[in-house]
């Protein structure tokens, strides 16, 4: 198995489909970084560092 | 929903003081050995004689003490600081802290030490040897012990973009020292690393690429996302903007590390990865610089009044511009160029200074009133050091691009007839020294606005209120089982944090085990050759004394497939060649010639004169005499060792050859001494370590047929 991983490593099918998975991944996070459904979330994230707990 | 009950806490802020009074500290003996090495390379006469103030062995303590001292204690200060508040809870433990904070200030020390003493294992910002990284090891995971603890005993169940760089950097940069720090121990100060040559050099430019990537980068983006929208008070322009960034940022940066290696006897495979990588780079890169400048939309007349700000704006900028350069750099035929020159000078500090000095110096300014609850001392005086440093900063910058940009032209020049104009190397170097005066200026420029800094905060800590002992006491509901709940998505991801890290570790792994697992498994990643052996007892000490003096700062070994290259120095570098490199000594920068075939090149006494007086053999020349080599004695008694540890690493060696190691050793040295005698050598001279160094230049790449 690992010998003919190694044997394959420059097989373009093999690196394509590497390159079509990483490239799912990146397209997916974007949708879902960008989904309009977020936005209220979103907001409420980007305001944390300006919430330090109440002080006494 | 259950109830969420509201608890007391307080913040501990002594630890926050404890880094961000080291940080002003190690900023100013890293930069005032940056100007020291600056100057010597303009003048070689001003480390006056002293073996401990060479260039080749503070230049690895000016990288440390930036990197590790200066910007480390930085971001320590930076994390602990927002990580409490932005978590709402206080440091996992004060005493974890403490020892954290004695430990890191121990590590600097012992590198403030043993750097000019010449231990080294000179591999560039992994230079300290094996007990250091070993307590590197243990601070680290103290760090990582007292970080991950407040994640755990957390009030705020969504961790924030600035905490996930946080956690990359931890998890990556233990990946890496422990990966690159495998080594077997031959005396207490002495080690050999497991990897050879080509192996060596790409797990060491993976760690040494990853540790600006993540020690320099990574941290430092957390911080910018932190108080960034804090000094302006506003958001981060686009939080969405901040996801992508930083996942994308994190898979990619871990696969450039060749692109160090460019044109050298790495295969070509891996060559090609880092070059795509980094290029590909350019995106996450602008995208983080994009949203801190955007961030500022609406505020920029603040910019002008307020030097914050202005540290702030001009770190991002400076990100950009390096984050530019560094792809641009990376690609192969302006990698042939730049390489080992000052132009990669000048980009390193663009960066260093730009942006890390930049943006350190912001968050300080924003930090150290706020810890002492107080106002800046002076405002006139941070807008004064904000305009040394940027002048400073462009004088060095400027100099450093076109000393390299003149030289790499002028050792590439072939005339009509396919012979070199520029045969001389010493002749491209007196082109360029006028440069080295002007970055000479620029760095002072610098180191005076850091002293500004210093005196600045230190009147603002002398004129501070006396604070109250007791600490400030806040308040915030308690974090309940069910707080998430029903949430999709990457908010919910936000609130796992142990599958967050292991999702983090999987995008920096994933490159990491592409590029080695073949390295490590494949036979046919190196073709052996029978004819290349291994170093004489005699070459093995003088080779560590190489490694000692840090010759590998100003001289490489490694001749790239370039007709010009092949003209000035001989044949191409071949892997093979290195198989019994332990460390690999190809370097990064040419501030003398290439001496990977320099061995047989010229008479042994050639050498032997030239490291006496080096502009008695070659008229200007920059090189600095090493007197210290014609009276320490070569440590025989060691070779045996030595030769055992190397022999359990893969080196043939015989076990007589170990048991005589150091009878081998002197024979040889009898003989290239004697052999000098016509010279004026004197045979007493056979047990000093010039004579080691010189059988170990000689060797050099003359194994597959040199001269």
């Amino acid at each position: 198995m690992k010998s003919e991983v190694l044997a394959n490593f420059q097989d373009v099918w093999l690196t394509s489909s590497a390159l079509i998975l990483f490239f799912t991944v990146f397209v997916g996070v974007s949708i879902l970084a960008w989904k309009k459904t977020s936005s209220e979330k979103f907001k409420q994230m980007e305001n944390l560092p300006f919430d330090e707990g109440r002080k006494k | 929903m259950s109830e969420r009950q509201l608890e007391s806490f307080s913040y501990n802020d002594v630890i926050v003081k404890k880094f961000a009074i080291a940080t002003l500290l190690w900023g100013a003996v890293g930069m005032l050995v940056g100007v020291i090495i600056a100057a010597q390379l303009a003048d070689w006469r001003l480390n006056f004689g002293i073996e401990w103030l060479t260039f080749g062995r503070l230049r690895p303590l000016h990288t440390n003490a930036i990197i590790f001292a200066f910007v480390g204690n930085g971001i320590f200060a930076g994390i602990y600081y927002s990580t409490q508040r932005l978590l709402k809870t206080r440091v996992f433990s004060d005493t974890l802290s403490n020892i954290h904070f004695w430990g890191w200030q121990l590590i600097i020390v012992l590198a403030a030490i043993t750097l000019p003493l010449g231990i080294t294992q000179s591999k560039e910002y992994a230079e300290l040897e094996w007990p250091i990284d070993l307590l590197i090891t243990v601070i680290w995971v103290v760090f990582a012990v007292n970080f991950f603890g407040m994640l755990k005993t957390r009030r705020e169940k969504h961790i924030y973009v600035a905490i996930w760089f946080y956690i990359s950097t931890i998890i990556t940069v233990a990946m890496l020292h422990i990966v690159n720090s495998i080594e077997i121990p031959v005396s207490l100060m002495q080690s050999y690393p497991v990897y050879a040559g080509v192996q060596d050099a790409l797990v060491q430019w993976w760690y040494g690429h990853n540790a600006v990537a993540f020690f320099l980068t990574t941290p430092v983006l957390g911080l910018m996302y932190y108080y960034v929208p804090k000094a302006i008070n506003r958001p981060v322009y686009s939080y969405r903007l901040s996801i992508i960034h930083f996942w994308s940022l994190i898979f990619i940066y871990i696969w450039a590390g060749p692109h160090h290696l460019l044109y050298t006897a790495l295969p070509e495979w891996a060559q090609t990865l880092g070059m795509v990588f980094s290029i590909m780079l350019w995106a996450p890169s602008w995208g983080g610089m994009i949203n801190g400048l955007l961030t500022l939309r609406g505020a920029w007349d603040r910019v002008r009044a307020e030097a914050t700000l202005k540290f702030f704006v001009t770190a991002l900028t400076f990100y950009g511009m390096s984050t530019f350069e560094g792809p641009l750099l990376s690609i192969k035929s302006v990698s042939s160029l730049g390489h080992y020159t000052d132009w990669i000078i000048g980009h390193v500090h663009s960066g260093g200074i730009g942006w890390n000095y930049m943006l350190t110096a912001g968050m300080l300014y924003y930090l150290i009133p706020k810890l002492w609850k107080t106002k800046i001392y002076n405002e006139k005086l941070a807008n004064t050091q904000f305009w040394t440093a940027t002048l400073g900063l462009v004088l060095y910058y400027v100099s450093m691009v076109v000393a390299g940009i003149t030289q790499g032209l002028m050792w590439r020049a072939v005339n009509a007839d396919g012979q070199l104009v520029y045969p001389n190397f010493v002749e491209t170097v007196d082109k360029i020294v006028p440069m080295y005066y002007i970055r000479l200026i620029g760095g002072l420029l610098v180191f005076t606005s850091f002293l500004i800094m210093v005196y600045n905060m230190w009147m603002t800590i002398k004129k501070a209120p006396k604070q109250a002992e007791k600490e400030d006491v806040y308040q915030a509901p308690a974090l309940t089982a069910d707080a998430g709940k029903g949430e999709h998505g990457h908010r919910k991801l936000e609130g796992m944090t142990a599958v967050f890290t292991v999702l983090a570790f999987i995008a920096v792994a994933v490159g990491t085990i592409i590029e080695f697992v073949p390295a490590f498994l494949s036979k046919d990643f190196i073709e052996i050759s029978e004819k290349v052996k291994p170093y004489t007892p005699l070459e093995v000490a003088g080779r560590d004394i190489y490694v000692r003096e840090g010759c590998y700062t100003c001289h490489s070994q490694m001749i790239r497939p370039m007709k010009s290259e092949v003209l000035r120095y001989g044949a191409r570098s071949e892997a093979t060649e290195f198989i019994y490199d332990r460390p690999f000594q190809w370097g990064s920068k040419r501030t003398g010639p290439d001496l990977h075939r320099v061995g047989g090149k010229y008479p042994d006494s050639w050498h032997y004169f030239h490291m006496l007086d080096p502009r008695k053999i070659t008229p200007g020349s920059i090189m600095p005499p090493y007197p210290w080599l014609f009276k320490k004695k070569t440590e025989y008694g060691m070779l045996s060792r030595k030769l055992k540890v190397l022999k359990s690493l893969g080196h043939p060696y015989t076990e007589e050859e170990i048991e005589n190691a150091s009878v081998l050793a002197k024979e040889q040295a009898k003989q290239i001494t004697e052999a000098m005698a016509d010279s004026g050598v004197e045979a007493k001279m056979e047990n000093k370590q010039i004579i080691a160094l010189i059988a170990y230049l000689q060797r050099l790449g003359r194994d597959l047929g040199g001269k």
